[in-house]
């Protein structure tokens, strides 16, 4: 018998960096935009701090105009569920933190400046805010990440910094 | 506008300083620029840890006059009365193993009191003729040349200057100012960046500041403010060596949120607002459809409340396959306000096993636990392995039926299984220790459900948690619950859903509505507006619910609220007690 989580801690590694990915150069914001969690059905039920998204392209573009974000897996878990269909589900919490760029800039590049200003490539990150993650996945997954096997995905901030500019 | 605020105009830049050098009478509140603090219990560990440990605790600098470890006293100094009054909440909190006692000897009004009244009342009476109320500014504009012929004096001098304008914020902040703006203007400051800091640490919300006509040369000055103003949107910097043309796009770096530099706009702050937001409304609760929002609530406050009375009995809703698991995480994103946390329980022990014992045996951080037979044996499956499991645990006090606005839930269906997943967030509070001993669990398993002398060993503490439930619609309206995962994390106060966060209003995002797959169905009850506006956000909370779950029409519950002193479990009371007696034009029909 295997370990039925030896994957998961690489696939969740792996969706983590797809919220974090910058835009690439010359790669076209609704390119980047799809490249934006791509395990996500169509359509699947992603609820985002509470709030609904039935269209993965709607949450895709959403994303998109984020500043930059860093995330860090702190902690998680997981059941492996029978659904008595040939595909099980697995059942997913996870401890996140992430921060924010505070420049001003999205990674889209889009700023709100009305002078000229020589900013550094580098994100001026803020300090770091709680997340859980929940995620309903397709056992499909530890045969590849690249494939539509998040059926439900939540995204919730738990903790938010008071000093921080960016804000919730 | 703020040219008017702040009265910026050509007749207030003539810097005429009057050559007085008289001094204020027994100005040694120069030299005693701090609230004194005395604390004790330290001694385990150095000074350098505990003033990093008071930091982590309570986001204030101390700074250590005198560590004495043979007396075991130190003495340290603290910038303002809040600070003083936050530190002293440390009073009783472990720290390298033993208790920490914080004494405040003394605050800037008593040492003022003992050296000069005078001053104190000079810096009062200055205060009271240059602040504005209603527009929240204190106006220091050309303070040097106020007619007051006291107040020159003290301003004459460079070093008593720049203390007596710290000075000033201190009172005024004690005398409880609230303070938006502040112009500083013609009044030689200098480059000396320590007053700048000082005066950005005394006002971190500072929205306005005005310091045209002074003497800042570099842009130095400007940047070791940076990130100490990050609410500022308005500066003037006019009449400075420091204010040129290619500064602009520097300066502005400086100050995440300045919009306008000396009168000009520098960046759209509109767009501004939008780049440093979340683009995603943060609701507290989401439910897909009206039906599992019922369902749902009355599963999550039942299976909560038996979890903290009898955990027992929730034996019911496991079937052999069900699955259980926890873990922790003692990661400190954000420190929970010392004033929230309960003075009566234990807090903040200093390490890992006195204050997670009771969970680390059976803690399956995946992260941490790798191996198949370590990771499955932390899986209880099935009812009896589930209740022992549980039986392993702290006994616990949630308050979602009390003060539901202090947890988050996240309902959605999940069609192949023809389930709820149910997703909760909050805190709760651990109220006796683990009923179950090695003894009582499977001798096979040695202490797997936790070893008695490290669970007796452990703290009660207050913790945050998320939780996740997958349940099933069983046979005749039954429940099972397929999936139990609980995560735990330190108390990190109200979660970031609670309203107090909402720091401004949250922009609108490209109309999402058409597209989501419910509208947030959050109670729809919605109390008038003239009535609202008597009311805080609990009230109107505890109001909607109490209308919803006795079908008393808005005036009968708004008077059964007052009546029961706004707490939930009373008002119940008093409605079941006299249910008989209410008319029948009290109820919607």
């Amino acid at each position: 018998m295997s370990d039925p989580t030896a994957k998961l801690e690489s696939f969740l590694k792996t969706l983590l960096k797809s919220l974090d990915q910058p835009l690439l150069p010359n790669q076209l914001p609704d390119a980047y935009a799809a490249s934006v969690l791509p395990q996500l059905q169509t359509p699947s039920r992603v609820i985002v701090n509470g709030t609904p998204y039935g269209s993965k392209q709607l949450f895709q573009q959403t994303w998109a105009t984020l500043p930059a974000s860093q995330h860090q897996l702190l902690s998680y878990d997981a059941h492996l569920i029978p659904t008595g269909h040939p595909q099980n589900i697995y059942s997913i919490l996870a401890r996140v933190r992430v921060r924010f760029d505070e420049s001003g800039r999205n990674r889209l590049g889009e700023t709100a400046d009305l002078v000229p200003v020589d900013r550094p490539a580098r994100p001026l990150y803020s300090p770091w805010f709680g997340v859980t993650l929940y995620l309903i996945a397709d056992e499909q997954l530890n045969h590849t990440f690249e494939c539509e096997c998040i059926s439900s995905f939540n995204y919730r901030v738990t903790e938010q910094p008071e000093k921080s500019v960016f804000h919730l | 506008m703020f040219q008017n605020t702040f009265g910026l105009n050509a007749s207030n830049t003539g810097n005429q300083h009057s050559s007085s050098n008289m001094s204020p009478s027994g100005s040694d509140w120069t030299q005693n620029n701090g609230i004194l603090v005395e604390i004790t219990g330290w001694t385990n560990a150095d000074e350098k840890d505990l003033s990093s440990f008071i930091h982590r605790k309570t986001k204030i600098n101390i700074r250590i006059i005198q560590a004495d470890r043979k007396t075991g006293i130190l003495k340290a100094s603290v910038k303002t009365d809040g600070d003083a009054n936050t530190l002293s909440k440390c009073n009783g909190i472990r720290f390298a193993g033993n208790i920490l006692r914080v004494k405040v000897l003394s605050s800037p009004g008593t040492t003022l009191a003992a050296g000069g009244n005078s001053t104190v009342a000079l810096i009062k009476s200055a205060l009271s003729s240059r602040y504005d109320s209603t527009s929240r500014l204190l106006n220091l504009d050309g303070i040097r040349n106020d007619v007051n012929p006291e107040l020159r004096g003290v301003l004459s001098n460079s070093q008593t200057a720049s203390k007596f304008f710290l000075a000033m914020l201190k009172i005024a902040l004690q005398e409880q100012y609230k303070i938006d703006s502040l112009n500083l203007s013609n009044n030689n400051l200098g480059n000396n960046s320590r007053d700048l800091i000082e005066m950005a640490a005394s006002l971190p919300d500072l929205q306005n500041l005005a310091l045209s006509n002074n003497n800042i040369t570099k842009l130095d000055a400007l940047e070791k403010l940076k990130n100490k103003l990050p609410r500022l949107r308005e500066l003037w910097i006019t009449g400075n060596p420091v204010d040129n043309p290619t500064s602009t796009g520097e300066i502005i770096k400086f100050f995440p949120r300045l919009t306008i530099l000396n009168g000009l706009p520098v960046r759209d702050e509109s767009k501004l607002t939008k780049l440093l937001s979340f683009p995603i409304p943060n609701q507290s609760s989401f439910f897909e459809s009206s039906d599992l929002q019922r369902v749902s609530i009355e599963f999550t406050t039942t299976y909560l409340r038996l979890w903290d009375h009898d955990r027992t009995s929730l034996i019911s809703l496991f079937s052999p396959e069900s699955q259980f698991s926890y873990h922790f995480d003692t990661t400190h994103i954000v420190d929970a306000p010392i004033a929230s946390i309960d003075s009566k329980v234990p807090r903040m022990p200093h390490s890992v096993a006195s204050s997670w014992g009771s969970y680390i045996s059976n803690s399956r951080n995946l992260m941490r636990v790798s191996g198949l037979r370590p990771r499955m044996s932390k899986v209880f499956k099935g009812g009896e392995q589930i209740i022992q499991a549980f039986r392993s645990l702290p006994g616990t006090k949630h308050e979602l039926e009390e003060n539901p606005q202090n947890y988050s839930i996240e309902v959605v269906s999940v069609p192949t299984l023809n389930a709820m997943q149910i997703l909760i967030h909050g805190g709760f509070k651990e109220v006796s220790p683990p009923v179950a001993t090695g003894k009582d669990s499977n001798s096979r398993q040695g202490n797997r459900f936790g070893a008695p002398s490290a669970s007796s060993r452990t703290s009660l503490e207050t913790r945050s948690f998320d939780r996740s439930l997958m349940v099933i619609a069983g046979p005749n309206g039954s429940y099972i619950v397929a999936s139990d995962m609980l995560l735990l994390k330190p108390f990190s106060g109200l979660g970031a859903w609670c309203p107090k966060f909402s720091l401004d209003p949250i922009p609108s995002f490209s109309s999402p509505s058409n597209e989501q797959v419910a509208t947030n169905a959050v109670d729809p009850i919605s109390i008038p507006s003239d009535i609202a506006a008597n009311l805080n956000i609990t009230q109107q909370q505890l109001l909607c619910k109490i209308m919803t779950e006795t079908n008393l029409v808005l005036q009968y519950s708004l008077l059964l609220c007052e009546q029961s002193n706004w707490d939930y479990g009373t008002a119940l009371m008093n409605f079941q007690n006299s249910r008989s007696q209410i008319p029948r034009e009290a109820f919607h029909s």
